[in-house]
């Protein structure tokens, strides 16, 4: 892979990136400066990557170090960990389309798991990491994983089927 | 509960065979628990990615995109893909074509337009391209994507990179020059058969013209303008193929 085309797809991948960046952060100017450090240093090592592998899951892996060793500490001091996901601005709580009320159901649920829970859900089902992939990201054992998925699937049904266990587990965040 | 998490999840979110299947549905028939743990998850399997997609909103990220494209890396020569060399040689001598340029028509001739110039260094250009030049392999659609993104951005007005598959061609890449300081945007295909060729682009406030042919360092031209763009078709194409090509382009685009 030439440094152009590097540059090229990582490029194409800045809405995903900044999509995981705004679940993890739930604050605009967090998610960015998470986004900018992440492609600083992907740019920097991007000797390192293997062509023939999925640069979304190398950059993610990015992302995911420098949000666990640099900037949630940050984020959970200043509060940012503890804003209600409407509140962030993370979930869409227009009602017009019938659509998006389910959707934004959905998100919610997703937004309410424990924070190991939710990196899990969303680098499997919604950045479409394979369980392998999505643990080797994490940097947890792929049985611990599948677990995390389980437990956090197991949440998700009881809070689309009881909402009442929804206000609960926003009450246990 | 003696299923996994690995094995039930794998089950629910149907990757495992179908001998594998049948196996889990007798284990289930004997497990409640594990049972239990199923229906959570089927009733769990839900369209995350498309509610995210619907309900995070992506904002203008153009400052970390122009980071990424201006950022200069220190390249490991073991890394370079095999036409890197030949691609920094065609660079160079773009480079200096653009800056010989005006030299390019004899002093006897009458003075050409600018954008007769222009036209010139993009065939002295196009003219250094064999079938080598471009890679054999198709870049995958993300890649694509980011690409014309950028010439998007330069040329302000959203390009879309003509689909010349029904034709016989494949989209390559699309890069960005500069030519007396302005921008100019080069999408490269590769023709199952024969020479390369090349479709660039540049922003004018000229009014639209049709295609006019012409013939420069052995490479056939085409130009047109339509809608704010100029259009410059270059390659060693036979002229038959080349009104193939141009056709495809314009119903592609409406230019």
């Amino acid at each position: 892979m030439t440094t152009d085309e590097f540059r090229d797809d990582l490029t194409a991948l800045l809405p995903r990136l900044w999509r995981y960046a705004m679940v993890k952060c739930r604050n605009p100017d967090k998610a960015n400066d998470l986004v900018q450090a992440t492609c600083e240093r992907a740019l920097s090592r991007s000797h390192q990557f293997q062509a023939g592998t999925r640069l979304d899951a190398w950059t993610i892996t990015i992302m995911q170090s420098i949000w666990k060793n640099d900037l949630r500490r940050d984020s959970i001091r200043r509060g940012a960990g503890f804003v209600d996901a409407e509140d962030a601005g993370l979930v869409d709580t227009d009602e017009s389309a019938e659509g998006k009320i389910f959707l934004s159901q959905v998100l919610q649920a997703v937004d309410k798991l424990p924070e190991a829970q939710k990196d899990a859900v969303y680098l499997v089902y919604v950045q479409g990491l394979s369980y392998e992939e999505a643990a080797a990201t994490l940097d947890i054992p792929a049985g611990t994983l599948t677990s995390r998925l389980v437990r956090g699937r197991s949440k998700i049904a009881e809070m689309i089927n009881d909402p009442s266990e929804r206000e609960r587990s926003i009450e246990r965040t | 509960m003696t299923l996994s998490d690995e094995k039930l999840l794998a089950y629910a979110d149907g990757l495992l065979s179908p001998a594998e299947i049948a196996d889990m549905d007798r284990l289930l028939a004997d497990d409640p628990d594990a049972r239990e743990t199923i229906a959570a998850l089927e009733q769990s399997a839900l369209p995350y990615r498309e509610a995210a997609e619907a309900l995070i909103d992506v904002p203008d990220l153009s400052h970390i995109a122009d980071h990424i494209q201006s950022y200069q890396p220190v390249a490991s020569p073991s890394r370079l893909s095999r036409f890197a060399p030949l691609a920094a040689s065609i660079a160079v001598f773009f480079v200096v074509g653009l800056l010989a340029g005006q030299h390019i028509f004899p002093p006897s001739a009458p003075k050409p337009t600018q954008w007769a110039v222009w036209v010139d260094r993009i065939a002295s250009y196009q003219a250094l391209y064999t079938r080598a030049s471009v890679s054999p392999t198709n870049p995958p659609d993300s890649r694509k994507v980011g690409q014309m993104l950028r010439v998007s951005k330069l040329l302000g007005t959203t390009i879309k990179a003509p689909d010349l598959a029904p034709v016989d061609a494949d989209y390559k890449y699309a890069k960005v020059f500069a030519i007396d300081g302005r921008p100019l945007a080069q999408i490269a295909y590769l023709p199952k058969s024969g020479e390369p060729f090349s479709l660039c682009l540049m922003k004018t406030d000229k009014p639209d013209h049709d295609p006019k042919f012409s013939t420069a360092h052995g490479v056939n031209v085409a130009s047109w303008r339509k809608g704010g763009i100029a259009y410059v078709y270059v390659g060693k194409t036979p002229r038959d193929m080349m009104d193939r090509y141009i056709g495809a382009i314009r119903a592609e685009t409406g230019a």
